[in-house]
């Protein structure tokens, strides 16, 4: 557990890449949370920043990497607290003291590099968690960019366009 | 005059016609004797329903008029000034209840509700042709208010009282006025030095040429009755002559004994011979006869030698005085919850649990650490947790939400925070209540400067050897158990009523709430009266509230003084018992029983007979009922009248 000061700190630290972080300001009305598909994989967002503000950051590990930055809580928080920025700052704040994310984030940042969608387009999960395609179910086909070496090549430019701010 | 009787029967929109079936009730009262005209309406209470009843009266010469609609309570004055516009008098009016007792009691049964209201308004009928004309009474009145209490309420009220010309008696038991908001550090949501607003409030009442202010006093006895009270005030003797002492101190320099002082809740020390603060009104020194030295062995004086006005007087005794009053003010605030009975918590065995009341002297630039926040060891503390609801909001104490606490906390933690912005606050809550202007607003402000809420509160708090306080608390945001390690735990505990509230509800013949406060006539609509006439509350000894809540009820109850006072003369409604002297035996009975003490023993032909004062009479009734020689009657339900009416009602 982080005391206060070590939290106000940290926070101070995160804003360097996160200008917009105030979680200070939540009154815990866990509108956010309430709307959020992801509450059931673990991800709470009120709670990870009451979590955060009382300095229990492993506590939070769970929840950052479901949320899949709708960004519906942003903008539905009465008080502004931006919950879906603490998140993406937290998983930074992991991914930058080495922890690994999740492998199935990696398995879907691959699937949108090779479908541009984060699993295969034409699959779906059932309730079994087995894939099975479209087709079978009678759905009709997904569209997908029509030229993927231009997504990708787009992707590729996104990416480095952001490792450069980075390192200036 | 043979009774010539119009019947309204009224839909109320769909509050009764919903329900009853207003037609057939309407032509049911046609059959009734001595009923010359019976009509339903819409809305009998709007202006064409009252003038329907006006031209009826002038048309079909009605001499006495039946209403069947809401409660008397709603709507029986509307009709009565309807009556008098038309020239008739108006207790000539009996008014049948078919709302409150008939469709909203029984909207499930209509048949029987329409039966029900059929005969009502029998009764109703029954009663009104043998109604009789009755005269309102008139009484002069004393200009003039007795305020009891100096706290921001009693003082608002006088100032208000004052201003408008009223002569005001300011009675404050303390040797300064000023109560509660003089021991505050800063007021919510403003931080505005709670002294620095008071303190020319204050001064305004010394100065005032209305008031007269009788602080060290208490009042022992009312007696009389709206617009004549005479109330008996205890001037305690300050063993200091109030004319001669300039308040220069030189007294408390030269006394050498020290005792903890009430008006820093303890925390700080004062002189046997001492004003409570600073900015004391009046600024008079007063003695504590259980502290001083001389009046408890006999040997000292050492104030008289050095009192360089000789206004040091041993010899002062308590006096009485008497003031005539019309109206009373009572403003006799609150005390503080005492956290000692939940020793759980730690109040009054671990040193560094203190309560928000204490945290306000300590925070006070004039309080005993002269305004650092400071632990038992002398300190500033590096975290503070403040404990929300202590005694509130708890059926095993008091039930009630203080509804100060949470604005209290706001700006004690910004206090904190404000001196130490490093120092780590934390506030256990259970929710967090902050309705008020600007308010909320300020709740969000402390969140920004990094105090953290947590939503639960502790049931236990320990300390630990190295004299730190250390608790879990269940955080219900997270579902996580915190376990917390502070410097400092302040409690900030609720509001009950003063200790003085029940002897004034026996002096002044009000009412309590369950709670124990002072009870308002009307929850809505009545918010400063009390139900005896001529009474008045003002700030927190009728309920919990805040400065700026305290200061508007005060001024409420001083305008309604005002009104009452203004025409120099109230009306003495004649709705009362009489007591006919010639069957009295002058048993007693009645004045025992009368709830308002309006019948006194008088001598009449010799003997001494029961009396009833009219414009105590409230009509209620009591001795009417306890009289065993039948001697008492009421006016406008008068025995014959009832009977009339029971008679209607059972078939009769």
């Amino acid at each position: 557990m982080l005391t206060l000061n070590e939290t106000d700190r940290l926070l101070e630290e995160l804003r360097e890449s996160i200008a917009t972080l105030t979680p200070s300001v939540c009154y815990s009305c866990a509108r956010c949370s309430s709307g959020c598909v992801m509450v059931e994989a673990g991800c709470i967002p009120h709670s990870i920043i009451q979590l955060f503000r009382l300095g229990l950051l492993k506590e939070t590990e769970k929840g950052l990497w479901p949320c899949c930055q709708c960004l519906k809580c942003d903008a539905r928080c009465p008080q502004d607290a931006r919950p879906a920025m603490l998140i993406l700052a937290l998983r930074n704040l992991l991914v930058a003291r080495g922890h690994a994310p999740p492998k199935g984030y990696i398995v879907m940042l691959e699937n949108i590099v090779r479908h541009a969608t984060i699993q295969p387009p034409q699959e779906v999960m059932n309730k079994d968690f087995d894939f099975v395609s479209r087709a079978t179910l009678g759905l009709p086909e997904l569209g997908k960019p029509t030229n993927m070496d231009a997504f990708r090549r787009n992707l590729r430019k996104i990416a480095s366009n952001l490792l450069e701010a980075e390192e200036k | 005059m043979k009774p010539r009787i119009g019947v309204y029967v009224c839909h109320c929109g769909t509050n009764i016609a919903g329900v009853v079936n207003v037609e057939e009730v309407t032509n049911y009262a046609a059959t009734l004797p001595d009923v010359v005209v019976a009509r339903d309406m819409m809305y009998t209470c709007s202006d064409p329903g009252q003038n329907t009843i006006k031209e009826d009266i002038e048309k079909h010469g009605l001499n006495r008029v039946v209403i069947a609609a809401c409660s008397p309570k709603m709507h029986e004055n509307t009709f009565r000034k309807t009556l008098a516009s038309a020239g008739l008098n108006p207790y000539l009016l009996e008014i049948a209840n078919i709302r409150e007792q008939v469709s909203w009691a029984h909207f499930r049964e209509r048949d029987k509700a329409t039966e029900k209201a059929k005969v009502l308004v029998k009764a109703a009928v029954a009663k009104a042709r043998l109604l009789e004309p009755l005269e309102k009474k008139e009484m002069p009145v004393e200009r003039s208010v007795l305020v009891i209490g100096g706290g921001v309420a009693g003082i608002q009220a006088a100032l208000d009282l004052a201003e408008a010309g009223l002569k005001v008696y300011l009675v404050e038991k303390s040797p300064s006025i000023g109560g509660h908001m003089a021991q505050l550090n800063k007021t919510f949501p403003t931080i505005d030095c709670s002294a620095c607003i008071l303190t020319p409030k204050m001064v305004d009442v010394a100065n005032h040429p209305n008031i007269t202010l009788l602080a060290y006093s208490e009042v022992v006895k009312v007696e009389g009755y709206v617009g004549n009270f005479e109330a008996t005030i205890l001037r305690k003797a300050r063993y200091v002559d109030e004319d001669l002492c300039a308040g220069c101190g030189a007294c408390a320099d030269a006394c050498p004994r020290k005792v903890p002082n009430e008006f820093d809740v303890g925390l700080g020390k004062r002189k046997a011979i001492y004003v409570p603060f600073p900015q004391a009104v009046p600024l008079k020194y007063t003695i504590d006869p259980a502290s001083c030295l001389y009046m408890k062995y006999g040997r000292c004086k050492l104030c008289v030698k050095a009192c360089p006005r000789g206004a040091i007087n041993f010899d002062q005794k308590d006096e009485e005085v008497k003031v005539r009053v019309g109206a009373i003010i009572v403003a006799v605030g609150f005390k503080v919850f005492d956290a000692r009975k939940i020793p759980s918590l730690g109040y009054g065995k671990y040193k560094n649990v203190i309560t928000g009341i204490e945290l306000e002297r300590l925070s006070n630039a004039s309080g005993p650490t002269g305004g650092v926040v400071l632990t038992a060891s002398g300190e500033r503390p590096k975290s503070v947790a403040f404990i929300q609801c202590v005694g509130s909001r708890d059926l095993n104490h008091n039930s009630w939400c203080c509804r100060i606490g949470c604005m209290a906390t706001l700006k004690q933690a910004f206090l904190i925070k404000e001196e130490d912005p490093d120092a780590e606050v934390y506030v256990c809550h259970i929710d967090m209540r902050t309705a008020g202007k600007g308010y909320e607003e300020f709740y969000r402000r402390l969140r920004e400067m990094g105090v953290r809420f947590i939503h639960g509160v502790p049931s236990e708090i320990f300390e630990d050897a190295d004299g730190k306080l250390r608790f879990n608390v269940f955080d219900q945001t997270t579902g996580h158990m915190i376990e917390l390690k502070v410097d400092m735990v302040v409690l900030q505990t609720g509001l009950e009523p003063a200790e003085d509230v029940e002897k004034l509800q026996k002096m002044l013949n009000v009412s309590l709430s369950p709670e124990g406060f002072f009870l308002e006539a009307h929850p809505k609509l009545q918010p400063v009266e009390a139900s005896t006439r001529g009474i008045f509350f003002a700030g927190c000894c009728h309920s919990p509230k805040d400065i700026a809540e305290t200061v508007a009820h005060a001024s409420a109850a001083a305008a309604k003084a005002i009104t009452l006072l203004s025409k120099g003369k109230v009306d003495v409604e004649p709705l009362t018992a009489s007591v006919n002297p010639e069957i009295c035996s002058g048993c007693e009975v009645c004045t025992g029983i009368c709830p308002y003490r309006a019948i006194q023993l008088m001598e009449y032909e010799g003997r001494r007979r029961a009396k009833v004062i009219d414009v105590l009479c409230q009509g209620c009734g009591a001795c009417v009922a306890a009289c065993p020689s039948n001697a008492i009657e009421m006016k406008g339900f008068t025995e014959k009248q009832i009977l009339a009416q029971i008679d209607a009602l059972t078939g009769g």
